[in-house]
């Protein structure tokens, strides 16, 4: 079937290649374009000459660190250069944006905000990157017609002006907008901006991230504010929880990237999972919006329609990737839809106009908490079509871990509760598949519009939840130092701490068998699973286990006219570009560091680029850098 | 003669394979040292490559001893095993650590092996 489907598809790109609509040969956002489709038109690098590729040009910024919970503190970069105004701009986790020439990778200027260098929401410092406006009525000789915004951890929007890399002071105040005024638990933490804001004609959607998983009960209101994009002045505010939760609850925040459909001026929110993010008991009032994709008049913040994806969410399985929206023609029909990738390892593929399914969600049972004075819901929205990317049940025990471990592994597996996909965080300790880190991770998935294929990479992880009675939690983290207590959530406020952790062996190795990580292709038009491969490689000490293993993925793909797919993502410090009929690796390189970004690709002077920025997670492995490196075919 | 008292001495075959070995781990060895130092490099820093560090360098101290030395000949045939071994594991590292280099390294060191067993048994004399 896939090997028809496979035959079908290349017909299809065949014909359609020809006709693909003529699309900015920029990379204007963080996902490309607003509609997050993650798509260009740049034709020059094809699957014939893509071995080819050589390194065009490379910085190293100076931005990271490897220094955990200190000052500086570790750093995570996340940030898709964009390229627009014949300028490729890219935020640092240090949230300094670097001006390139797009050509030569040589510095137009930088900004430097002098922000602390402390992790005050996150296990380090990282950033997105940053996002573009252009007046739509430039005057001419008036700087800040066309501006470029950071955002920091201590919750401070930075407008710049595009050309000259000052401050715009008729932005806000002198130029930065402190979100944090918003805040409605002030004294808790920032509302750290670390997502570029979206830019939508004169107004900036703005969604924050913060500490939710550790901090319990008493957390700032996940709210979403829509900004004049020239005067920083608040436009609307989204109240994402009702006023009676917010005293027990807080976040379900848009953290991630959003999209937006430009024909209607709808905004899509990935919304995130409420606070406490393990146990829900204190929080038993319906929060429609919480875990949800939620779409929103961009003009005026006015909900549109909203659509749940996890009820009373105990899981932390934020919506947390921009929804990609594309057309999908169906029994003779063009639907305009939208794909939200998920932790939880479903595709939603919804009717973007009014958020009712293409393919049926269907209500199941599942496994019910055992907790007192939870409230968990007893069915969760599931998905067959498309196929999940992470199926039900999980892979099982991996055999060369628990020998290595002289059975460790198997022995833990044992206490835990484990059944199926939705099992309850608990107090012996629960086996989740997929958990929290999914799933699909923050980068979402890729569209080709021209024939209906979206691609994803994925992740198989497995992590334990237990939940801590309060007194036990105090005793078993009193005298921890901060790092070795990492893992332990306070959950502060309700009767529960949580412990939340990898399934590793004490070797470090992970107790799930492989694959750890792949990447497929679907076919929008009937659902249908196209193709799908183990993804990268995982190295120990060095060594590449095999191929058909794969890597726990961080990063999303990006996809060309041409039928490539560029991809960093895995954990073995490589970039790829894969064929998008057949799901092989094309070409490979070496960079510094896991590329956990976005790639972007533009054409400038006639000469297609593909950018990636090397910079590591530490979620990954511990090596991190600062490198941005250009890939193009040689002159 | 007791042959535990006997030395080998290795004929010219026999040198000019351990030569070949000797060669091919050097060239290993700098290989892997490059490798293990160099910035954000794949495999830097890493326990494998030190491992493959160590055995090339144990494969050139063996071959120049069983090229170039006298010994007794338990021990040289111990030796000759021992390279074999070391040539067998570090081409598997070289394998895992993605490392043409340092397994086309091996493959060389692997003829060397065979042309200098090729050469026969080495001449003994008495101790």
């Amino acid at each position: 079937m896939l090997k028809t489907a496979s035959i079908a598809l290349a017909a299809a790109m065949a014909l359609g290649a020809a006709s693909a609509s003529a699309q900015s040969q920029n990379w204007g956002t963080y996902n490309g374009d607003l509609m997050a489709q993650k798509y260009s038109t740049a034709a020059q690098i094809t699957p014939q000459n893509v071995k080819n590729l050589k390194i065009a040009w490379q910085i190293h910024t100076g931005d990271h660190s490897n220094k955990a919970f200190g000052v500086p503190a570790e750093t995570y970069s996340e940030a898709t250069p964009i390229f627009v105004n014949n300028t490729v701009y890219i935020g640092t986790p240090f949230y300094r944006i670097f001006a390139l020439q797009p050509d030569s990778g040589k510095v137009k200027w930088i900004f430097d905000p002098h922000e602390p260098r402390k992790a005050l929401t996150q296990p380090g410092m990282k950033s997105r990157g940053v996002a573009y406006w252009q007046s739509a009525n430039p005057q001419a000789g008036q700087p800040c017609q066309k501006i470029v915004y950071i955002g920091s951890m201590t919750a401070k929007l930075y407008a710049v002006d595009a050309d000259s890399g000052k401050l715009c002071t008729g932005f806000a105040q002198n130029g930065v907008l402190n979100i944090d005024q918003w805040n409605t638990a002030k004294g808790t933490w920032p509302m750290s901006i670390l997502q570029p804001p979206t830019v939508f004609k004169n107004m900036l959607i703005i969604g924050w991230a913060g500490k939710d998983w550790a901090i319990g009960s008493h957390a700032p209101a996940g709210n979403v504010f829509g900004v004049d994009a020239a005067t920083g002045k608040l436009k609307w505010t989204f109240n994402v929880l009702p006023p009676e939760a917010v005293k027990t609850s807080g976040t379900a925040n848009v953290w991630a990237s959003m999209s937006v459909d430009p024909k209607t001026g709808i905004v899509y929110l990935p919304v995130s999972s409420p606070s406490p993010n393990y146990w829900g008991g204190n929080r038993k009032e319906k929060l429609p919006y919480a875990t949800s994709i939620t779409a929103l008049d961009s003009q005026t913040g006015k909900v549109v329609w909203s659509r749940q994806l996890v009820h009373h969410d105990i899981w932390d399985y934020d919506t947390n990737s921009a929804p990609v929206l594309m057309d999908i023609k169906k029994d003779g029909q063009t639907i305009p839809a939208l794909v939200q990738s998920t932790k939880q390892g479903f595709l939603f593929v919804l009717n973007r106009a009014t958020g009712e399914p293409i393919y049926p969600i269907t209500e199941k049972p599942v496994p019910r908490s055992d907790i007192p004075g939870e409230a968990d819901s007893p069915t969760q929205p599931y998905v067959s079509i498309p196929q999940p990317v992470v199926p039900d049940k999980w892979n099982g025990i991996s055999r060369i871990s628990d020998i290595a471990s002289g059975g460790q592994c198997t022995r833990i597996f044992k206490k835990l509760r484990y059944d199926g996909r939705f099992t309850p965080p608990s107090l012996q300790g629960s086996l989740e598949y997929p958990p929290t880190v999914g799933g699909v991770e923050w980068g979402g998935g890729a569209a080709d519009p021209v024939h209906g294929i979206y691609v994803v990479n994925n992740s198989y992880t497995a992590q334990i939840y237990q939940l801590l009675s309060r007194k036990d939690y105090d005793a078993k983290t009193k005298g921890m130092t901060q790092e070795e207590a990492a893992d332990y959530y306070p959950q502060s406020g309700t009767p529960y701490g949580v412990y939340v952790h990898n399934f590793f062996n004490w070797l470090g190795m992970p107790c799930w068998a492989p694959p750890y990580g792949s990447l497929s292709a679907y076919d929008m038009t009937t659902g249908k699973l196209l193709w799908k491969k183990p993804f990268g490689e995982v190295q120990w000490w060095g060594f590449y286990m095999p191929k058909s293993w794969g890597s726990v993925t961080i990063g999303a793909p990006i996809i060309t006219k041409t039928g490539l797919i560029f991809i960093g993502a895995s954990m073995d410090s490589r970039v790829r570009a894969v064929d998008l009929k057949t799901g092989k690796v094309l070409w490979k390189a070496d960079v510094d560091a896991p590329s956990v970004a976005i790639p972007a690709t533009y054409i400038y002077k006639g000469k297609q680029y593909v950018v990636f920025s090397a910079g590591g997670n530490p979620l990954l492995t511990p090596k991190i850098s600062d490198q941005v490196v250009a890939f193009a075919l040689p002159s | 003669m007791r042959l535990s008292n006997s030395i080998a001495i290795p004929d010219r075959p026999s040198l000019n394979g351990a030569r070949l070995i000797a060669i091919a781990a050097a060239v290993g060895f700098v290989i892997c040292l490059v490798d293990y130092f160099t910035p954000h490099g794949a495999i830097a820093h890493q326990w494998g490559t030190l491992l493959v560090l160590v055995s090339t360098a144990l494969m050139l101290w063996a071959s120049s001893w069983i090229g170039f030395g006298t010994m007794p000949h338990r021990l040289f045939t111990l030796f000759r095993v021992l390279i074999i071994l070391d040539i067998l594991g570090t081409a598997v590292c070289a394998y895992f650590l993605e490392s043409t280099t340092l397994l086309v390294c091996m493959v060389v060191a692997l003829i060397g092996w065979i042309w200098h067993l090729a050469g026969g048994a080495p001449r003994i004399s008495a101790s």
